[in-house]
């Protein structure tokens, strides 16, 4: 029991400390009820250099208020950043608002539209390409974008220090970019700045492809010697970067996670921009942005909401076009996949219907029947491969060096990460060798390297293919060509040991012709044919890829590299 | 005086240094590698990059070095100031620490005062009305509110309040601790402590309702009232407040989940952050500042201590 003198010690000191937490919670970033003062880490923009004397004039469906509010942020990102020079992340959908990119895509992923370059060609064996500058494009402090602007930013964009995620894959073939990219040189050779409105390309092999390459907004040019020494910092406000879209950022605060943009003064397309001001608020959590949905505080996010919300906002998913989608994979470089028997066996057996139905019982995504993408312009419509055929099945597993499922060596399986619909096809599908074959002997581990010494030995792994531009040459060189993504790699590749000459030389002889070339599609379907003759893959289906914004944000749609496109056009409809 | 603080204070470089030591070596051995965690396509899952840019930047970053000379390094620079340079931020994380920091030590002191607010009166009254109703109904509430997660009371809350009662909007950013955005967020974190406290308090009272000197002071006729706040808290309030300040400290530490679900870009959201981008000089920070403040709060403890009991030397 403590004395009167000691209790009264002890509240004079319990006092003196909550009378010092207040000040301590007065003194840091103020608060009121009003909106929030500027905040010392906020980076405000410098005073446009030319104000616009009156905006466009807007669509007649238009608000009044063209204000645009995004929750930026997914899960597991958890940057908050609009640089330009990193090829990937969150903010690769926001690019085009403030940087215009070298050409884009139109919203069907057919048409190449121009940007920065308003024409392009290539010589005849699609080694040097040559491309100008549309003569209205200029920076926001209204000098003229230049070819050494997009020289020097596809340099920087070069060298490993920037960071830039794809660049190995745009312009890899350049000559004189492994150069720059091992630093051993900061000057490109093959880009070569003809005069200020003309940029040459050189590549070391032919490239009937270079132009849509170099169709994203992750190779947006950017004003060179702004960002040459200062790749880190040149985007943001403070630093007064010159921008080519149709907005710029007015403020930046990496640590609120807040930032707005405005229109560029010097905007020099012929429509737009409408949006009086974009507000971006860091919300990766699904759930926040769902209820900030619900509750009318934002208009759009990519924080992958559920679409149990749909209930509600019947209107909120925007369905877009995606290209490519996840398969389950078989490994020939393991035994027993490397049986072409076991594999037609393990593929027969399986119901893909009843396998699609199993992963997306809500519907909400497209059945598989062929290799390339129906969504991309050369493909077969018509044809469906692996029909269900339990006793062609077990007749294959009888012809493999097996004889039966008894003597099949396990089977190891890993859908490679938790995503709910793979992994139920991927039960489902063990279900259907379970019941055709007889094969029990199989281990499910929901990631490779849980299988430890024996992740090599893997029979089976998901992954999708990813290409960046609409071209089913290049959808068959990732899936099917050794030197693609999905073959390559060593021994722990997720098609490990596939090697089909035929095919190999199938691609190859497409990627050689050009584009608008109708024999390009034929040999390309050709070389699917032959793949899938091998027996590799097995389809569970492909979700049905959506935006989730307001049905009265007009005009936002995106393209191939999930970039908007066109951000000049958005605005708000009357609500 | 002089010897005791010395002493405390070598103690506490020693055992901080051990905790930088064993955080540092549990990263370099145990954890991700950063460099291919910035590369890796979450849609594709696999590395858009090839690994000779990757051992670029794992110079540049200083990750290509052994233990040993990187260990050195961190605490060489740390001797300066210096907290590190965010790998995924591209910046300062002292600068970033400053900023969250404080938004944190604010909601964990506001939601510290809730809790004790409104735990230390049920807990009294609780034990004013020992194995009744209202007894129960308080203890049944504190052990609801222990076993539900905040993750879960969160949201729920926020629908609860957004969406169907639709008194207040989804709180976002930080707008300063007397913003009304605060409530919400301020409620959910006082919700993990005020369990203990109306447990801790309601134990005390039990405990000096049955001393002679309360027999004593009904005896001589005091009201109730009196009896309770003059001569029954005070000394039930000593190890409440006491715990207070651990309670803060786990809150300012620990308020993860609350910052995520609200979207408070506060200390528990930056150790996320740098847990989820396995963004070293972020998580080494965290450790660090997480580490100074359970010290410097013991030492303070020990220093006011004396001052409360002198029974309690400095020995």
């Amino acid at each position: 029991m403590l004395s009167r003198t000691c209790a009264h010690r002890f509240w004079r000191v319990a006092s003196l400390l909550l009378v010092l937490a207040l000040a301590l919670a007065a003194c840091v970033p103020a608060g009121t009820s009003q909106p929030a003062a500027p905040q010392p880490q906020a980076q405000e923009a410098a005073p446009a250099a030319e104000q616009p004397v009156a905006g466009p004039q807007l669509p007649a469906d238009a608000a009044p208020e063209q204000v645009l509010r995004i929750a930026t942020g997914s899960s597991g990102s958890a940057s908050f950043t609009f640089t330009p020079m990193r090829g990937g992340g969150d903010q690769q959908s926001w690019q085009t608002f403030v940087w215009m990119p070298p050409m884009y895509f139109d919203e069907e992923f057919k048409d190449l539209k121009p940007g920065v370059f308003n024409q392009w060609k290539a010589n005849e064996d699609f080694t040097e390409w040559v491309f100008s500058i549309d003569p209205r494009v200029k920076w926001s402090d209204g000098s003229p974008v230049t070819a050494a602007d997009v020289k020097g930013t596809w340099e920087i964009m070069a060298d490993p220090l920037t960071e830039h995620g794809r660049i190995v894959g745009y312009i890899g073939k350049v000559e004189g970019f492994q150069d720059v990219y091992e630093q051993k040189t900061t000057d490109m050779t093959g880009l070569i700045v003809v005069d200020d409105m003309t940029l040459q390309v050189k590549l070391i092999a032919p490239d009937p492809l270079f132009h849509y390459r170099i169709a994203t907004t992750h190779m947006n040019p950017v004003k060179a010697e702004q960002a040459r020494g200062n790749v880190e910092e040149f985007w943001k406000p403070e630093n007064k970067p010159a921008v080519s879209g149709p907005y710029m950022l007015e403020s930046f605060n990496p640590d609120l996670g807040e930032a707005t943009m405005v229109p560029n003064p010097n905007w020099w397309g012929d429509e737009g921009p409408y949006l009086e001001k974009i507000t971006f608020q860091f919300v990766p959590q699904a759930e926040t942005a769902a209820t900030m949905l619900l509750n009318n505080q934002i208009d759009t996010t990519i924080a992958g909401v559920s679409p149990s919300i749909r209930e509600q906002l019947p209107d909120v998913f925007r369905p877009t076009k995606a290209i490519g989608f996840n398969n389950f994979w078989l490994r020939p470089i393991s035994e027993p996949t490397d049986d072409l028997n076991v594999r037609k066996a393990l593929i027969l057996s399986v119901d893909f219907q009843a396998v699609f139905q199993a992963a997306f019982p809500e519907g909400d995504a497209s059945l598989i029947t062929q290799m390339i993408d129906t969504d991309l312009p050369c493909n077969e419509q018509e044809m469906s491969w692996y029909p269900y055929d339990p006793e062609a099945a077990k007749a294959a597993l009888a012809a493999s060096k097996y004889g039966s499922a008894e003597n099949l060596p396990k089977l190891r399986v890993s859908p490679r990460g938790d995503w709910p619909p793979m992994n139920r096809a991927l039960e489902a599908i063990v279900e259907f060798w379970r019941q055709n074959l007889g094969i029990t002997n199989v281990e499910f581990k929901v990631r490779p390297d849980e299988f430890g010494e024996d992740e090599a030995k893997l029979n089976l792994l998901r992954d999708d293919v990813v290409v960046r531009f609409p071209d089913s040459t290049q959808y068959m060189w990732v899936a099917a060509h050794s030197a693609g993504p999905i073959v390559s790699g060593g021994e722990k590749a997720i098609m490990a040991g596939y090697k089909n000459l035929e095919v190999e030389a199938l691609i190859e002889e497409a990627q050689a012709t050009p584009v608008d070339d109708a024999k390009r599609c034929e040999l390309t379907l050709e070389a699917q044919r032959k793949f899938m003759d091998d027996y590799m893959v097995l389809f569970f289906g492909n979700p049905n890829s959506s935006r989730v914004v307001r049905e009265y944000v007009t005009n936002f749609i995106s393209g191939p590299d999930v970039a908007m496109i066109e951000t000049w056009k958005i605005y708000i409809a009357a609500h | 005086m002089f010897t005791y603080l010395s002493t405390r204070a070598l103690r506490w470089i020693t055992g901080l240094l051990l905790v930088l030591f064993v955080s540092y070596a549990m990263m370099f051995y145990g954890t991700g590698d950063p460099i291919k965690r910035m590369f890796i396509d979450l849609r594709e899952g696999s590395m858009t990059v090839d690994d000779a840019m990757l051992d670029k930047l794992r110079a540049k970053y200083g990750l290509d070095q052994p233990f040993p000379v990187q260990f050195a390094n961190y605490v060489g620079k740390l001797m300066q100031g210096d907290l590190g340079y965010s790998i995924r931020e591209k910046r300062a994380v002292l600068t970033m620490v400053q900023v969250r920091l404080p938004i944190s030590m604010q909601l964990g002191l506001v939601a510290t005062v809730l809790a004790a607010l409104i735990g230390v009166p049920l807990g009294v009254a609780a034990a004013l009305h020992h194995n009744r109703r209202l007894d129960s109904l308080i203890v049944g509430i504190s052990v609801f509110l222990n076993a539900v997660p905040i993750f879960v009371t969160g949201p729920l809350l926020m629908v609860l309040l957004v969406l169907v009662l639709k008194i207040m909007d989804v709180p976002f950013g930080w707008k300063g601790i007397f913003h009304s955005q605060v409530i919400l967020p301020v409620t959910v974190l006082a919700f993990s402590p005020l369990p203990t406290i109306v447990r801790q308090t309601r134990a005390a009272m039990l405990e000096v309702m049955g001393d002679d000197y309360i027999r004593t002071a009904r005896a001589k006729g005091l009201p109730e009232r009196i009896i309770v706040l003059r001569h029954m808290l005070r000394p039930v309030l000593i190890p409440v407040v006491t715990s207070l300040g651990l309670i803060m400290i786990s809150l300012v530490n620990g308020a993860i989940f609350v910052e995520l679900i609200f979207n408070i870009p506060g200390f528990g959201k930056l150790t996320l952050q740098g847990l989820q981008q396995v963004d070293y000089p972020i998580i080494m920070a965290v450790i660090l500042i997480g580490t100074l403040i359970v010290m410097v709060s013991n030492l303070l403890v020990d220093i006011v201590y004396p001052f409360l009991d002198p029974r309690i030397t400095r020995g």
